[in-house]
């Protein structure tokens, strides 16, 4: 006789339910606290001044700096939006962190979703020499 | 009743970074950074590529990001971070760039 452990087949029942129910739904502001909180820690050191100079920045943009802060603060965000505990929502978190030099960037985006219980979440930190604009895209899935 | 077979339903990264290298071109291709005209622009963009790959016919859930930037020598950077299902759900991103502006496309698609 065959004894080899075989992990036994998951059956899921159906729970009948087509959206989120109303204490499952994301809250919008919640998220937005976290992206704020988030985007500020990681930006703070930008904002350090020289005080031998008014008004010059201390810190100057790295390439390479700037990547690992931008995939930080990804990080983090997306830990923070998890521990709100929605449970039911697929999470999608995007930060373009860059130089500020007088440049122009429009970010646009568009979703094919389902409007009543798909949301998405955006924060910007300009400050210094240093933009940040962070989106949470959040999905119901079953 | 069994399901569909998951060919049908995983984002095939391939298709759609066709799909949206296409929709770039067809748009920005005679473009010289105008600041008036980058909302016309992102807009454009966008809809060119999801009404393509909503023709795809998929059981997807897409988010279209589009970011144009004018090209002054600063440095960009963009990162992000999902929580989903592996084996169903993907993104594409496509870089594009011409004398005066880069223009960053990326297509997240969520399996329903």
């Amino acid at each position: 006789m065959d004894f080899t452990a075989q992990e036994p087949v998951k059956v899921y029942e159906n729970t009948y339910q087509m959206g989120p129910r109303d204490d499952q739904k994301v809250s919008i502001p919640r998220v937005e606290e976290v992206i704020k909180r988030v985007l500020n820690e990681k930006m703070e050191m930008t904002l350090e001044k020289d005080p031998t100079k008014r008004d010059k920045h201390l810190w100057i943009y790295d390439h390479e700096e700037v990547g690992e802060m931008s995939r930080e603060a990804c990080e983090a965000i997306q830990q923070g939006v998890k521990e709100l505990g929605y449970t039911k929502y697929k999470l999608i978190v995007q930060v373009q962190m860059g130089e500020n030099n007088g440049q122009a960037l429009r970010t646009a985006s568009r979703c094919l979703w389902a409007p009543e219980s798909d949301v998405s979440v955006s924060g910007s930190f300009v400050k210094g020499r240093m933009f940040a604009v962070a989106t949470v895209f959040c999905l119901y899935h079953e | 009743m069994s399901m569909q077979s998951s060919e049908e339903a995983a984002f095939v990264q391939d298709e759609v970074s066709s799909i949206v290298k296409e929709s770039i071109d067809q748009v920005m291709q005679i473009a010289t950074y105008n600041h008036a005209k980058v909302p016309q622009w992102t807009s454009d963009v966008i809809e060119t590529c999801m009404k393509k790959l909503t023709l795809l016919n998929k059981p997807f859930k897409y988010i279209v990001t589009c970011a144009i930037m004018q090209r002054t020598g600063a440095g960009l950077h963009m990162a992000s971070s999902c929580y989903w299902d592996n084996t169903s759900d993907g993104s594409v991103t496509q870089k594009w760039e011409n004398k005066t502006c880069y223009c960053i496309v990326t297509v997240f698609g969520l399996a329903i």
